[in-house]
């Protein structure tokens, strides 16, 4: 098994093709990986496609933090403050760390939030009001009953699996259809960036100033099986880059020599983008063999359109055992809107190998 | 009469509801609640639970109607999924 998983993968890297081209690759890559599912656990962080967080209803509170030297550090607090617990509020704290950092200092007295540290705040609930019409709930007694007798068993126990599953094709024909929750998230997350320039070409005197910019995501989805979910949502993301580096030769005091030094000249230039997301994950073959989650995006700042197609059928495994997908490829196509006409499909397909990236359903709701 | 239920949700939402003969509701349970609700002799109710969940979940009912009355035995009913699932139960009862 394991050497044909290999087999498959080597078999899937040579038919990597890359074709995309042109200035919306960055926005291609974001769409990339708010279109692939994050990897995240069912109960500690939950993200949408459209990098919403919704996380786990289960627990009253919940605390997790994660670590990854030289990377981030994350942590989330999450409480359900109903009865009925269907609505959850939550605070989450990630912080960039440098290549060498060992640890994380998201906030200090002196400086208040720290250099690539990001503060979010989550709100979700869910609809649900599954309470079936007379004549629906008529027809599941009738077929209920009709399906004990048949199988001499305990009528009050019998569920609407159990017919589905081992019912006559007339008690399945008299089976309701289920009202399915429906999913209400939104986040705001502010991040706070640093940078330091230079505007004055001939002092070349270093500028420090720091930005905080929003990013804002809302995303509606609905269960559409038990193993499909579909969620539409928009986001707003706002970030500054920094100016291009140009490097001056400048006179060293008066000893004749001279420093060569490469400075950021210009302030920061703030970018917005505007995004519309539709997204479908669905699970099919037998043993939920085969996973797929096809997204469109459109890009309404940035003029584009994505049409990406995950497809996993490459499990992993973990202590010799199957443990979910884990891996497959991305089919993906990209174009400009602002033209009116459409980037040759040639020009636009891109095909990706997904490595140790969890398949899951329902990512959107995790 | 009296119906007393209570509920118990693991890892996954339940919703049950006690529904009387005018299609009302008149009590609502979710995850893990209790409730009671007073019953008329001679009126046919609808018991009706719905579950779903988006991994493995453990759930339980338990009803009993004081005083004991031959229309509605005590129910204990618990059932467990493995994965995603979406199900209901139900059934009418006239003490």
């Amino acid at each position: 098994m394991k050497k044909i998983m290999v087999t498959l993968c080597l078999v899937m890297v040579v038919l990597i093709a890359k074709t995309q081209k042109g200035p919306q690759e960055a926005f291609q890559n974001e769409v990339v990986e708010s279109a692939v599912p994050l990897k995240h656990s069912l109960i500690k962080n939950s993200y949408s496609p459209f990098k919403a967080k919704l996380s786990s209803f289960m627990t009253k509170i919940s605390l997790t933090s994660t670590f990854s030297e030289g990377e981030n550090a994350r942590a989330d607090l999450s409480y359900v403050p109903n009865k009925d617990s269907n609505v959850l509020v939550g605070i989450s704290v990630d912080q960039k760390i440098g290549s060498t950092g060992g640890q994380a200092t998201p906030f200090t007295l002196a400086e208040g939030i720290s250099a690539g540290t990001t503060v979010g705040f989550n709100f979700a609930y869910i609809h649900w009001k599954p309470k079936l019409s007379s004549v629906a709930f008529n027809n599941f007694n009738q077929s209920a009953d009709a399906f004990a007798k048949r199988n001499n068993t305990d009528r009050r126990s019998v569920t609407y699996i159990d017919i589905r599953n081992n019912g006559t094709d007339e008690e399945k024909k008299l089976l309701p259809r289920l009202k399915n929750p429906v999913f209400f998230n939104l986040s705001v997350a502010f991040t706070k960036t640093s940078f330091s320039f230079a505007t004055d070409s001939v002092t070349l005197e270093a500028n420090d100033a720091s930005y905080i910019t929003p990013n804002i995501n809302f995303s509606v989805g609905m269960l559409t099986s038990v193993t499909g979910y579909l969620a539409l949502g928009y986001s707003y993301a706002g970030a500054y880059t920094a100016a291009t580096d140009i490097s001056f030769t400048s006179p060293f005091g008066t000893s004749g020599n001279f420093v060569n030094q490469t400075i950021a000249f210009g302030a920061p230039e703030k970018q917005t983008d505007n995004k519309i997301s539709l997204q479908w994950s669905n699970m099919f073959g037998a043993s939920s063999s085969i996973g797929i989650a096809p997204t469109f995006t459109v890009g309404l700042t940035s003029k584009t359109a994505a049409l990406t197609l995950p497809v996993y059928f490459i499990k992993g495994m973990a202590d010799g055992k199957p443990n979910g997908l884990q891996g497959g490829i991305q089919l993906g196509y990209l174009t400009a809107t602002d033209n009116g006409s459409l980037i040759p499909f040639k020009d636009g397909f891109g095909v990706q190998l997904i490595i140790g990236v969890p398949f899951d359903v329902f990512t959107a709701l995790k | 009469m009296n119906l007393s239920i209570a509920t118990t949700s693991i890892g996954g939402h339940l919703i049950l509801y006690i529904i009387d003969d005018n299609g009302a509701t008149i009590l609502k349970l979710r995850n893990f609640d209790s409730g009671t609700v007073m019953l008329m002799p001679g009126h046919t109710y609808r018991f009706e639970w719905h579950v779903w969940g988006i991994g493995d979940a453990d759930y339980g009912i338990q009803a009993i109607v004081d005083p004991d009355n031959p229309g509605f035995p005590p129910f204990n009913y618990s059932k467990q999924y493995t994965g995603a699932h979406r199900d209901m139960g139900g059934f009418f009862f006239t003490v």
